[in-house]
């Protein structure tokens, strides 16, 4: 054979690797093998007894009736949920954990948890959001999720106890469980109802008033299963049944008890929160001053608090999944904090503008000035309490009246004085520290959990000793920067005070509001970082 | 989102993302879905992870598997699927995919792609060189039971046949030697008897060293579809799921289940449980083990595996009492060191009670993988191809015969097992490897040796879909195969039930089936004219039959492919004779309903031995028995698959742990989810605590899903099964300090 009729037969016979690559590309099954389009293989027979059989009465409603017995822990019903309703890749809307016996005398047993939405009577979710985008269902009870009236503000993530709600970061909404109402209403099981190997779920028809009244007179800690959070709180109408939680199981904890992690930090709602705390402290404190004393009006101090606040509004956009659609945020003002939050500091930024303005134009008439001021000022700690409401509301321990109202109070002033001290001349260098002060107490709360974070026995509700060990491990670096950051900002403060630094003075007070700026930001970032409460079996998954 | 051009309105009730959610109601024959996912056909092929063989159907659009739902008329898995099962197809894509062959320069370790003309002469080359120097037996191949069974016969064939090996062994030696053993020399066959319909059938249940709420999730379906509220009786040293759904929890010690098994047997004979006719009639060997129950007094078994005596009585008279039990046993069993006679003390509970060939009864080894049913008996390694014997010169005329290859190319002699090949590369007589579709370097017990030595190693062949796995970094050169879903064979599950897997999912890039990589090494090695009838694996499957033919695992009555796809996949047996009645397989068959078994003389043995102490038991520097096993339903075996799953990954804890008990954890100051270290004779390693009574005082258990926990597991094998032991080796754990 001649080496000149090589790359002839090549072009003609496809060699075996050519062959090979070919036929690997081709798909056979569908030619090969009869379709299987004939079968009627949808396996109605086997989910058909774990659907209601009864037409719902009025005040009865849809609820998720879990049998633990036969919950074997498979989690085919999370992948079967994501599967059959074309979630995105890391989607699930329902979940599995497991509650486990932790101590030295208990019997052993681990017990698997399914958990997706608990179609609440009294949805935190719901009253939660501020742009109305969930709606319950009159007939069904299901809580549905209006996706396209969504704007990826994520309260909802916060406000719902079970952690149902997520949001998605490529969708720039939140989604959740609607109990495969489609299927529902086509007679199918949702997916993972029919998932389920072991028939562990089912669709029942609970009694509303039944619901209420098993979730909210009997102990206050009453919860769906052990360690879940208590059901007073939304009224949640999921059921779990087992003949194997006795007493003697009482210890049982999921690893959502006594392992905390870091939670997300909200770095645009950290900026929000203390360029507005800034903002209203600082025209309280101008206020203050220019009520109570003889100074002239400060047009510079007002047009700097006046900034701070219009930035620090404008950050909370960045936190919206959908930042143009912010305009529909009002809309939940009968029941969300959040929405009264965006009215309130509307109005505040608007008023603080004008106020600004009425200077400029005005600077020596100061019978307007008064009124409006006490206007700005007044609807900014209006403002400042709804951020404070919007948390204390989720009824998480560490976020509650007082712990939230000292912090955001305390950050308030301190952040108030700084501000006013740096912009305006001549105001006596106590106030520095003591703005100085009041902003390093605010974080008084957490200096307490990070003490109690030492304590080697950590009882699972201890939220304290939990957010404690947190700040130990995980977010012992920020926590430190914390700390070095304040004993900086008081020690420069107290130099101020003491040692006439002439013209760098005006430099230093505005580098000591920049560093109690970025400490308030530290320690509001750890206030969301370092949260630990009651959380359902699953939810950290 | 790219906000639309129109004016947002105040309210939106619907529009483009309520739409993404939108499902459509049934099409053929399946369930709603969503709009997006709508197929345009399906077809049904079975799960390509473990051995209860679950049928799935493709969803197919434009010839494309998009998607897929359980097979609900399946007989399996009747519309249901464990988390891997839903995810099989996503796992094909994934970033770390090999999709050409790749070379590693030894002397920088860097890796560079290479033509497939190129990687197959450098593997003919260099495995040639080897063997002209070293001789033909220097070269070896470790295969799988992950692959079909027609790449099984194939490559057998290929190595043995064509290259000359002589030593070839299979990843089923981790998990299904040890049964395989057992059976043959009780039954005279590796015969698995059972039908999934036992677990429904059965009054008492008795799982020993089985969790299959984890290890087979949807064969615990076919358990809680038994309608006889039936006993559920579980021996395992943890209160695993399926301990804690038993109705009866025997927490043994660990590996005193011979014991445990052996003092079952001796109330039984004194309950006058013993089925006198069928032992008289259909075993052997049943005086001498009656004599040696002698030495299993209740008090000695109670001693040495912690049960009290009540509960062992009150085990034995539930079993006695029940009038269908079936004995069901896993890796507890399977890996141990002496797991074949453990497995024949279960075998001999059921010959000795009569239940076997029954409804609901059985001695009854629950597989490992998909394909390791298929590897047992076809696979040409320990055995020759169709359950034949290499040193029976009837058997290899026949499979000579059959295969239309002469007869001098069939060894005359036993293949070294797993452990002896890997054993042999330190000798120096192992010089090059070839290993498919599985991943040593992580799951071979004792992993820092057989890293080591993996690397002596003249030349390393890796066969694999991807190229991250231990075992393929370490090759020198890696073929890049095509994966389930993406290649054409059987797999034989559990029960003996043959079912089809299709070509359903492009392979990406030049990724070839096993199959074709086997051709194309044949044709290269010059010894394609063997096996040039092989054009496709249906091929394979034809000569399969032929080899079968007057086994017990006959299958030459099944016609082709597409009878076992008609019909549900199909068990074997079934023979010509049986496919001459011209009735269709029955869905659910048992072997030996006419107590007649595979011995010459028909009869089933009462094998057993005296109990072995466990050769590294705790001591004062390592106080911990290590057990391990399956982690969770959504990890499979070295995670090479499932870890590329988004929705798997979410299902298990990210980081390894080992499971501790309370008091243990409060006595070492070892809080929850706290790192600690874990050290063994042979390494040390940093893992999380996770606290849980459901592990007992003075044990650990660690999954085996992460590759660190065989740098503590001690190499020692069953002597018979060669089957490695790794739930028992002595460690130690203290809390991690890292660094002050």
């Amino acid at each position: 054979m001649s080496i000149q009729l090589q790359p002839l037969i090549a072009l003609t016979q496809p060699t075996l690797l050519e062959l090979l690559l070919q036929e690997q590309g081709g798909l056979s099954a569908v030619d090969s093998f009869a379709d299987w389009h004939e079968s009627n293989s949808i396996h109605a027979a086997t989910y058909q007894a774990l659907m209601p059989a009864l037409a719902l009465k009025t005040g009865q409603q849809y609820a998720f009736e879990v049998d633990l017995d036969a919950c074997s822990g498979c989690k085919a019903c999370v992948v079967a949920c994501h599967t059959l309703n074309g979630l995105e890749e890391n989607e699930t809307w329902r979940k599995v954990g497991a509650l486990s016996s932790q101590s030295i005398t208990a019997l052993p047993i681990v017990q698997h948890v399914t958990t997706a939405c608990h179609h609440c009577v009294d949805p935190a979710c719901l009253n939660g959001c501020p742009v109305k985008a969930y709606e319950k269902d009159p007939l069904t009870g299901i809580v549905r999720h209006l996706d396209d009236q969504c704007i990826g503000c994520k309260y909802c993530t916060m406000m719902c106890p079970y952690e149902v709600p997520q949001y998605s970061s490529t969708l720039g909404i939140v989604r959740k469980c609607d109990m495969c109402s489609q299927r529902l209403g086509i007679g199918e099981a949702p997916a993972c109802v029919q998932a389920c190997p072991n028939q562990a779920i089912r669709i029942a028809i609970v009694d509303v008033s039944k619901v209420i009244a098993n979730s909210t007179l009997t102990k206050a800690t009453t919860s769906l299963v052990l360690t879940a959070p208590p059901s007073r709180i939304t009224i949640p109408t999921s059921s779990y049944l087992s003949t194997q939680f006795g007493a003697t199981t009482a210890d049982l904890l999921s690893s959502e008890s006594i392992e905390d992690k870091a939670h997300e930090g909200h770095l645009p709602l950290v900026a929000m929160i203390v360029l507005t705390q800034a903002s209203v402290g600082m025209w309280f404190v101008l206020a203050v001053i220019e009520l109570a004393t003889a100074f002239s009006t400060h047009l510079f101090a007002a047009a700097f608090a006046t900034t701070l606040g219009f930035v620090g509004v404008n950050a909370a956009l960045l936190h919206l999944g959908r930042p143009w659609l912010a305009f529909r945020a009002f809309l939940g003002w009968r029941t969300s904090w959040l929405s009264r939050e965006a009215i309130a500091f509307g109005l505040f930024v608007s008023a603080a503008m004008a106020a600004t303005g009425l200077r400029l134009i005005l600077p020596q008439q100061s019978d307007l000035h008064g009124p409006i001021q006490i206007f700005v000022v007044a609807i900014g700690i209006v403002a400042v309490s709804c951020t404070g409401m919007i948390y204390i509301a989720t009824r998480r321990e560490l976020w509650g009246h007082l712990r939230t109202g000292v912090d955001f109070g305390l950050s308030m002033i301190g952040l108030g004085l700084i501000g006013a001290f740096a912009s305006i001349e001549g105001l006596p260098s106590f106030l520095l520290i003591i703005g100085v002060l009041c902003s390093m107490l605010a974080a008084t709360a957490k200096l307490v959990d990070y003490k109690q974070g030492k304590s080697a026995k950590v009882h699972w509700d201890d939220f304290s000793v939990r957010s404690g060990r947190v700040l130990r491990t995980e977010l012992a670096v920020p926590w430190r920067v914390l700390w070095i950051l304040q004993v900086i900002a008081l020690l420069a403060s107290v130099s101020v005070c003491m040692i006439d630094f002439g013209n760098t003075k005006l430099f230093l007070s505005y580098s000591i509001l920049l560093v109690c700026l970025l400490a308030q930001a530290i320690h509001r970032w750890l206030y969301f970082a370092s949260i630990a409460y009651r959380r359902m079996p699953g939810a950290s998954t | 989102m790219i906000p639309t051009l129109s004016i947002p309105s105040l309210v939106q009730k619907n529009g483009p993302l309520t739409d993404q959610l939108l499902l459509e109601p049934k099409t053929l024959g399946l369930g709603a879905l969503p709009i997006a996912m709508i197929p345009d056909s399906t077809t049904n092929m079975v799960c390509g992870y473990c051995s209860t063989g679950c049928g799935l159907k493709i969803h197919i659009k434009d010839g494309q598997a998009i998607n897929l739902t359980p097979t609900a008329d399946y007989p399996v898995n009747l519309g249901m699927a464990c988390p891997k099962g839903w995810e099989a197809l996503r796992v094909l894509q994934s970033d770390d995919r090999a999709t050409t062959p790749r070379i590693r320069n030894r002397d920088d370790g860097s890796v560079r792609e290479a033509p497939w003309s190129e990687a197959v002469k450098l593997f003919c080359d260099r495995f040639k060189d080897i063997q002209a120097k070293h001789g033909n037996d220097s070269v070896a191949f470790i295969s799988t039971g992950q692959i079909p069974t027609e790449e099984m016969v194939f490559l057998g064939s290929l190595a043995k046949f064509g290259m000359g090996m002589l030593h070839g062994d299979g990843n089923t030696r981790q998990c299904m030697a040890t049964s395989v053993i057992a059976y043959k020399q009780s039954f005279g066959f590796d015969a698995p008897p059972f039908t999934y319909s036992d677990f429904e059938q059965s009054d008492a249940l008795v799982f020993v060293g089985s969790n299959p709420c984890i290890g087979h999730p949807i064969l615990w379906q076919r358990v809680l579809r038994n309608k006889n509220n039936p006993a559920l009786i579980v021996a395992d040293p943890r209160k695993t799921e399926t301990a804690m759904a038993a109705t009866e929890h025997l927490a043994i010690k660990p590996k005193s289940d011979m014991s445990l098994l052996y003092g079952l047997a001796k109330l039984l004979i004194d309950l006058g449980a013993v089925d006198s006719h069928f032992v008289q009639n259909h075993t052997n060997g049943f005086e001498a083990f009656r004599n040696h129950l002698q030495n299993f007094p209740v008090h000695r078994v109670c001693e040495e595996t912690g049960i009290s005596a009540e509960q062992l009585t009150r085990v034995a008279k539930t079993i006695a009492n029940a009038k269908r039990a079936s004995f069901w046993w896993t890796m507890g069993v399977n890996q141990s060191y002496q797991g074949v006679r453990t497995a024949q003390a279960i075998i001999n509970l059921a010959l000795m009670t009569g239940n076997i060939g029954k409804p609901g009864t059985g001695a009854n080894s629950i597989t490992g993988q998909c394909n390791a049913m298929g590897s047992r008996l076809f696979s040409n390694t320990t055995n020759l191809l169709g359950h034949h014997d290499f040193t029976n010169p009837v058997h290899r005329e026949k499979v000579a015969s059959v295969l239309d290859i002469p007869l001098e190319c069939i060894p005359t002699q036993d293949s070294w097992a797993y452990d002896q090949i890997i054993s042999e590369i330190e000798s120096g007589k192992i010089r090059g490897l070839w290993i498919i579709a599985t991943n040593t370097a992580h799951s071979w017990i004792q992993s820092t040796r057989v890293r080591e030595l993996l690397s002596k190693l003249d030349f390393l062949v890796v066969q694999d879909m991807y190229t991250t796995t231990h075992t393929a970094q370490l090759a020198d050169l890696l073929l890049p195969a095509a994966g389930w879903g993406e290649k054409e064979g059987t797999f034989i599950n559990s029960e003996r039930r043959i079912g089809v897997i299709k070509r359903v999912s492009r392979a990406p890039g030049q990724a070839l089936a096993d199959f074709s990589i086997f051709r194309l090494i044949a044709d290269a090695w010059g010894c394609g004219d063997l096996f040039s009838n092989w054009k496709n694996a249906e091929d394979v499957f034809q000569t399969m039959k032929e080899l079968s033919r007057d086994q017990p695992c006959d299958i030459s009555g099944i016609k082709d492919y597409s009878m076992l796809d008609q019909h549900g996949g199909i068990q074997w047996p079934w023979s010509l004779e049986d496919s001459k009645r011209d009735v269709a397989p029955e869905q659910e068959r048992r072997l030996f309903a006419d107590g007649l078994f595979f011995h010459s003389d028909g009869r089933a043995k009462f094998i057993f031995a005296e109990p072995q102490p466990m050769p590294e038991p705790a001591c004062p520097e390592f106080p911990f028995v290590l057990l391990t096993g399956r982690g969770s339903v959504s990890q499979w075996h070295t995670e090479t698959r499932t870890s590329k799953s988004p929705v798997l990954r979410s299902l298990y804890p990210a980081e390894p742990y080992v499971e501790i008990h309370p008091a243990d954890a409060v006595r070492l100051a070892i809080q929850a989810g706290q790192q600690v270290i874990v050290r063994s004779r042979r390494g040390a390693i940093v893992v999380r605590a996770a606290v849980t009574s459901t592990v007992q005082k003075g044990q650990l258990f660690m999954p085996m899903h992460d590759a660190k926990t065989n740098l503590l597991t001690l190499e020692h094998v069953d002597p018979y099964s060669r089957q490695p032991s790794y739930k028992d080796c002595s460690v130690d754990i203290q809390p991690w300090k890292h660094n002050g």
